[in-house]
């Protein structure tokens, strides 16, 4: 019988009364946060970010059945391979058992039978299982699609890093998930990538020729081909664009799984900004270029506060600058990012009252991505602005937006930990951990903390990656730093 | 239970939330998902968005009040968990998403009802009504950035700059109103760009779409938050 895809690890199904959705617990989250798969069929599973062949756990949403309480057979059929048999058999007359009798909160361990018991005062027990420490899991192919996908879709990342993140998560899913009925996913991202590859290709991004990155690409392209129908016009430029990346080495399948020499971690995206000499030409063309907004010394003076605790991902390392013009207007502008402003927005808010007053995507302004706002005149001294891709949420508070950027940080920790870049992974896991310490949560700040004492003590005996660090990097890890 | 049947989904939700089972639930998630409690009202405010936007914009129909609060809530943590990072299917609606396209909701004719004074929108109402429309923000972000800075114009008096694109001589305030609404959404290919250009009719076209579609989401959450056409008109 083939092993499961999400491990062996213990687990516990809660269903809330009436909700229709039943999660199912495994790994405590780390200081990393969790990346979420959706597998089809309602399930969703999440990995560690930082750890990711531990489980976090799976959420499934119920889909109404007539009679109640009866367990779709596509359902049944991804249940059975994510968890083998006899979890699985658990998790289904627990979900039959939950849509049957919707009015109480239960919850069951799964593997040993289920036994249902109220969770109404706490939540369920996961006190044995076991500390935070890495366990053989979820499938590689699982948890790199996981990964991939999560690079792809964070804020503030190019064209070229979402659908580099895309396609090798396609690659993964095609070749790792075959258990799984992912065709109309896969298919999807894979229309996605590739569009947003060609695009950002004939925009002029892409690898450095003849570096790690670019040979990594060309692997994944020449994969990433053979899924797309044969002698298509798209396969031709995937192909194509193979051979211009890796001149050298044109047929020869993909060997992955590398291990990369002890580098400095690049300028995260250093290929999206401009040069020095980009700056000053662009200042030219600003005073030139009818459309742009020129922004002079005298905006200085004229500054509006960023809410730099609620940015989200790598725009909390961005160069954010927002100025008053005019009686009612603000200009919101992030040096070096018009190619990474897909999906963002800049926001207004009335500093007293906390309500939004304006709201403008980012556009490009020659390298810049800028925002224009107009705002009611009498607020105009009282403004607050933040960026995001998420412009209809409310403005976090300190310890969520605090939590946010543990997160983000603990991220890219892992990420220099892929890359065995352990001073980064280092410093980055001792700021997540300070970073979770203002947000409230001693408990992951030590988790933290402990990841950073690992990496540093992997810096120390010269070490590429902390020695229970088992993945090497991505392909998007690589084509995110520059490699 | 959920009893408050007068109210609207979203209001019901609110008060169930604020009851001691709403807390006990939204504790209960939390500690679910091993979230600290001092996140209790961030998630709050989060799940009743997503109430709001389900129930309104989405036009959910909700068998269970309290089961559907919970599903959300749920929602909400794990998007916390993972660092508010959504999956690729979120993308992909962004990315398809026709800005050309009709507006969603009915359609509203003959007036805008925030073709008023400023003081039949002042304090509290206004207040109420950014609020909405932030919240909207997630059906169509663009329309609600064009909506607000429309009321930034046409009610807050907001001089609009000179490189803003104006209608010709004779066009109404209001007109002048949707035009610069549109040009602070970055709907910049709805005009003709150089000012001695004049718009061919596909532009002219497509910018009166646009409008329309700004429009109808701003009537339409006007009403959903209780303000009557009627009462916001000039006398």
């Amino acid at each position: 019988m083939a092993e499961p895809l999400l491990g062996h690890l213990p687990l516990v199904a809660t269903h809330v009364p009436g909700s229709g959705l039943v999660s199912v617990a495994s790994w405590p989250v780390g200081p990393a946060g969790s990346v979420g798969l959706d597998l089809g069929f309602g399930v969703e599973i999440d990995v560690d970010a930082a750890r990711p062949s531990c489980l976090v756990g799976l959420t499934i949403e119920l889909p109404p059945v007539d009679p109640p309480g009866g367990v779709p057979d596509g359902l049944r059929r991804v249940l059975h391979r994510l968890l083998g048999r006899s979890r699985s058999d658990d998790l289904v007359g627990f979900l039959g058992e939950s849509a049957r009798d919707p009015t109480h909160a239960t919850s069951a361990r799964l593997g040993a039978g289920v036994h249902g018991r109220s969770v109404a005062n706490g939540d369920p027990d996961l006190a044995d299982l076991p500390g935070y420490a890495p366990v053989p899991g979820v499938t590689p192919a699982l948890h790199r699609a996981a990964i991939a996908q999560g690079a792809a879709c964070a804020p503030g990342v190019s064209p070229l890093v979402r659908a580099v993140g895309l396609l090798e998560a396609v690659a993964e899913l095609s070749v790792g998930g075959r258990a799984l009925d992912l065709a109309g996913a896969v298919r999807r991202d894979l229309r996605i990538g590739v569009d947003t590859l060609l695009g950002a290709v004939d925009g002029g991004l892409r690898p450095r020729r003849g570096g790690e990155a670019a040979r990594e690409l060309a692997g994944l392209l020449r994969v990433v081909s053979s899924l797309t129908p044969r002698q298509s016009l798209v396969a031709a430029r995937l192909t194509s664009l193979a051979r211009e990346l890796e001149p050298h080495r044109r047929n020869r399948p993909s060997t992955r799984r590398p291990t990369t020499s002890k580098r400095p971690l690049a300028p995260r995206c250093h290929h999206d900004r401009g040069s020095a000499e980009d700056a000053s030409s662009r200042r030219q063309l600003d005073r030139d270029h009818p459309g742009t907004v020129d922004v002079g010394r005298s905006d200085l003076l004229r500054r509006v506060p960023i809410d730099v605790g609620s940015l989200p991902g790598a725009l909390a390392e961005a160069p954010i600058a927002a100025y008053r013009r005019g009686p009612a207007e603000v200009v919101v502008r992030i040096d070096g990012w018009a190619v990474r402003r897909g999906g963002l927005w800049a926001r207004t808010f009335h500093s007293g009252d906390g309500s939004l007053l304006a709201v403008a995507p980012l556009r490009a302004d020659v390298g810049d991505a800028v925002a224009r706002l107009l705002v009611p005149p009498e607020a105009i001294h009282r403004l607050e602005v933040d960026v995001t891709d998420r412009p209809e949420l409310p403005r976090p508070s300190p310890a969520l937006g605090a939590t946010q950027r543990a997160i983000h940080v603990g991220r890219f920790a892992a990420q220099a930990e892929r890359l065995g870049d352990v001073a980064s992974a280092a410093q980055r896991w001792r700021q997540s951990a300070r970073l979770w310490s203002q947000a409230g949560d001693d408990e992951r700040a030590e988790m933290a903390f402990a990841l950073g004492d690992r990496a540093a003590d992997a810096l120390r005996l010269s070490a590429r990656r902390p020695a229970d660090a088992r993945d090497g990097p991505l392909v998007v890890d690589l084509v995110d730093v520059g490699a | 239970m959920i009893i408050y049947e007068h109210l609207s989904p979203a209001e019901q939700a609110d008060r169930f939330l604020r009851s001691s089972a709403g807390r006990a639930l939204i504790i209960r998630i939390l500690a679910a998902n091993r979230l600290p409690r001092f996140l209790a009202d961030d998630l709050r405010q989060d799940g009743l968005r997503r109430v709001w936007t389900a129930t309104v914009a989405g036009a959910v129909a909700i068998d269970n009040l309290e089961g559907f609060v919970a599903t959300v809530l749920q929602r909400a943590a794990i998007d916390i968990v993972r660092g508010r990072v959504r999956g690729p299917k979120a993308i992909d609606w962004q990315q398809v998403i026709d800005l050309d396209a009709a507006g969603w909701g009915p359609p509203f004719d003959g007036f805008l009802p925030l073709d008023v004074e400023a003081d039949a929108l002042a304090g509290e109402s206004l207040a109420v009504l950014r609020r909405a429309i932030h919240s909207g923000l997630a059906v169509d972000p663009a329309s609600g950035a064009a909506a607000l800075a429309y009321l930034s114009v046409a009610v807050d008096g907001a001089p609009v700059p000179s490189d803003c694109p104006q209608p010709v001589a004779g066009a109404t305030k209001t007109e002048a109103a949707e035009w610069a609404a549109l040009w602070y959404a970055a709907y910049h290919s709805c005009f003709a760009g150089p000012p001695d250009r004049r718009a061919s009719p596909a532009i002219r076209k497509r910018r009166s779409r646009l409008v329309r579609r700004f429009r109808d989401g701003l009537v339409l959450t006007a009403r959903l938050v209780g303000l009557e056409p009627e009462r916001a008109r000039h006398g």
